[in-house]
């Protein structure tokens, strides 16, 4: 894979540097932080606008699951 | 003795025998619940903190609906234990409203002039509020007794490690089906991932390095704050 150029459908790709790694047998809890501005996008059903009543300049809270976030690393680096 | 003996092992026979029966049972149940919402203050006694229950909220939804409590209250099923079968009387709605604004400490509704009728009377800000909270509540347990999916979802959502990051609203667009909401996310912060070992030796991931924590639109939820 290394050397191969992949363009994503995932709209999130934000930019952060790896703070902390707790890493077992199995798995690893990676912690990112973000430092620089990043703005998501999702996708939910529009049920859930109306019933969060949910409009531009609303303060917010984006929920994902650790085990939905994946780490991309530029292997040149 | 023998005879002892054997009338125990027939009662635990009879007794494995009534546990097997018990799946039936399960197909004609159904889960209810009441819901009421309460003030949070220590200070105050179980009845005192009482805020609105299902009669309260249908009375305010009705008053918002009819733009007038006298309307209102026509549709609203009776008090238990009242002759009534439908409706509340005047006094008992009225008294049920200025409890609730005093517990408050705020008005939930107010009276306005003009209007097809005259006049009549709407929910404050304050009300409405309460009331899209209760509805919002009850639909949130009702879906969730009526698909045990989403209960297992949302308990599993708890327990691993869930990120939730900060950001104010950018822009939404609608389409019949789903919508797309842009946020512009409150920084720093920190968005945790979880994956294998594996990938951590795959990638030779240490402390410091620059990545791109990658999700799809669709993984996120999003809650009120």
């Amino acid at each position: 894979m290394s050397g191969y150029c992949l363009k994503l459908s995932a709209r999130n790709q934000i930019l952060g540097k790896v703070v902390d790694i707790d890493k077992g047998q199995v798995a690893a809890k990676i912690k990112i932080e973000v430092t620089i501005p990043a703005t998501v996008t999702c996708v939910i059903a529009v049920e859930a606008i109306d019933e969060l009543n949910i409009k531009p300049g609303d303060m917010i809270e984006a929920v994902v699951r650790a085990t939905e976030v994946m780490v991309a690393k530029d292997s040149s680096l | 003795m023998s005879s002892k003996v054997q009338n125990e092992k027939e009662m635990h026979d009879e007794e494995i025998e009534e546990v097997e029966n018990d799946n039936d049972i399960l197909l004609d149940v159904s889960p209810k619940f009441r819901l009421w919402l309460e003030l949070e203050d220590k200070s105050l006694s179980e009845e005192d903190k009482a805020l609105l229950g299902k009669g309260g909220a249908l009375l305010l939804e009705k008053i918002a609906e009819t733009g007038s409590i006298s309307d209102a209250i026509r549709d609203v099923p009776g008090k238990k234990g009242s002759r009534k079968k439908t409706g509340l009387s005047y006094r008992y709605a009225w008294g049920l409203l200025r409890k609730i604004s005093d517990r408050l400490k705020k008005p939930i509704i107010r009276k306005f002039r003009g209007g097809r009728k005259g006049g009549g009377s709407e929910l404050t800000q304050t009300g409405e509020e309460l009331l899209r909270y209760y509805i919002r509540l009850e639909n949130l347990i009702q879906s969730t007794l009526a698909d045990s999916g989403v209960a297992w979802e949302a308990i599993s959502l708890k327990l691993l490690d869930t990120n939730r990051l900060e950001g104010k609203v950018v822009s939404v667009m609608r389409d019949p089906v789903a919508a797309k909401v842009k946020i512009e996310l409150k920084i720093p912060t920190v968005i945790q991932s979880l994956i294998t070992a594996e990938a951590v030796d795959d990638l030779n991931l240490k402390e410091g390095d620059i990545v791109k924590a990658i999700i799809k639109s669709t993984e996120i939820y999003l809650n009120a704050v």
